[in-house]
């Protein structure tokens, strides 16, 4: 009974060091690539790692989204922080449709295209954009969450052609053009 | 899609109205627990859309009330949900809402059911000696055990109303008379029941009664 209880005390004893030496030969965690995004966007940023907001962002940008995801699997955390676009502060929109002089098509405030398994995470405010405020299109799986969408022209959230996406836990409020069938999400 | 919470979108088009959700042509998506107020149409759900799940949504004035009142041509699309697409198409379960274009629609209850309300209030003796206690009972409408009461009440000799917040929680309970209170007519002079006990904002319905404090002899 006796050395069963010592043999076994042993193997818990090597056991442990064994696992302390593992880690002290394996490498140090590498800290996570982040960019941080603020101040003035008049440019399209496409974030290829993951993303920050670190303050308020002003939208500059003419008919491409603000923010756009250049590679899939990508989190962009908003941070508390607030973007905001062209648009005019009370409808979103400027006339009819809608401060773009060539009608083509409108900025959009962050884009998901053609990509997978991104997460946009709130809290945060997307606001006054002339096109949508948050557009995934041909996405899949991708998590949008905690995001108040506010004074966008066309919808708040706008998904088209995708499919598996989680929109939970968001706020939609005064978005919408007389031009086109749009609206909350 | 779920937990989500839309409100005040849209305009009105003659067409295909703005919505707080729409389904375009959204096919197995599930939008579950969602809260859609004030928006032009509340759910709106193209006849393209199939295969999709509304469970468990609170969609209520939509459109809000400006809009219905103000703009005759809404009135094709002025509805919590308006379900454009084939029956069967989609599956709604336990909805609530007001109005809906082929959907079925959960029962809001009316205000008068929902909203507590006294409309009087009872001591179980007109007089108490400091040192005693007073069963205080209110009655009224959708008064429960969890209901607080705030009360507006007159003290003996005061010149002006005074308010006790959450003073009494369910419609009867004990109260002590401590042996400092003030001796003479305390009067009740309004209440207010409501079910959040942080929320004192309603109005107090008026209903009046009056307990005497004494020193007892004895």
């Amino acid at each position: 009974m006796n050395s069963t209880r010592i043999l076994a005390t042993a193997s818990v004893v090597i056991l442990g060091l064994s696992v302390l030496t593992f880690a002290r030969l394996a490498s140090p965690p590498q800290a996570v690539l982040e960019e941080s995004i603020s101040g003035t966007i008049t440019a399209t940023r496409t974030i290829t790692q993951n993303a920050r907001v670190t303050s308020d962002v002003t939208c500059t940008v003419n008919a491409a989204p603000c923010i756009q995801f250049g590679a899939p699997g990508l989190t962009l955390n908003l941070g508390g922080f607030t973007i905001t676009g062209q648009g005019d502060p009370s409808t979103g929109c400027q006339g009819a449709r809608v401060g773009n002089a060539t009608v083509t098509f409108n900025e959009d405030g962050i884009a998901a295209i053609n990509q997978s398994d991104e997460t946009i995470q709130g809290p945060g405010l997307v606001q006054r954009f002339r096109g949508d405020g948050i557009m995934l299109v041909g996405s899949t799986r991708s998590l949008v969450t905690h995001v108040t969408a506010s004074t966008n022209c066309q919808s708040g959230i706008f998904l088209n052609g995708s499919s598996d996406n989680r929109i939970e836990a968001n706020v939609s409020v005064r978005n919408g053009t007389v031009e086109l069938p749009c609206g909350g999400i | 899609m779920l937990r989500n919470q839309t409100s005040g979108n849209g305009y009105v088009r003659t067409v295909v109205s703005n919505f707080g959700i729409g389904l375009v042509s959204g096919i197995d998506n599930v939008i579950e627990e969602n809260v859609v107020t004030g928006n032009v149409t509340g759910i709106r759900i193209q006849p393209a859309s199939t295969g999709n799940v509304l469970r468990g949504n609170i969609i209520a004035g939509n459109p809000p009330i400006l809009v219905s009142n103000n703009v005759a041509d809404n009135a094709p699309s002025g509805f919590d949900i308006q379900n454009l697409s084939a029956a069967g198409a989609n599956t709604f379960e336990n909805n609530t809402c007001i109005t809906a274009m082929n959907a079925p629609c959960g029962r809001l209850k009316p205000e008068a059911d929902v909203l507590p309300v006294v409309n009087a209030v009872g001591f179980n003796t007109p007089r108490a000696p400091r040192g005693g206690s007073v069963t205080v009972t209110f009655s009224g409408n959708n008064l429960t055990t969890t209901t607080y009461f705030d009360v507006r009440f007159r003290a003996p000799g005061a010149s002006a109303d005074d308010v006790a917040f959450n003073w009494q929680q369910g419609p009867s309970a004990s109260h002590a008379v401590p042996a400092g209170t003030a001796i003479g007519d305390w009067t009740i002079t309004g209440v207010r029941a409501h079910a959040d006990a942080n929320d004192h904002t309603g109005p107090f319905a008026s209903v009046q009664a009056t307990f005497s404090v004494f020193v007892s002899p004895f």
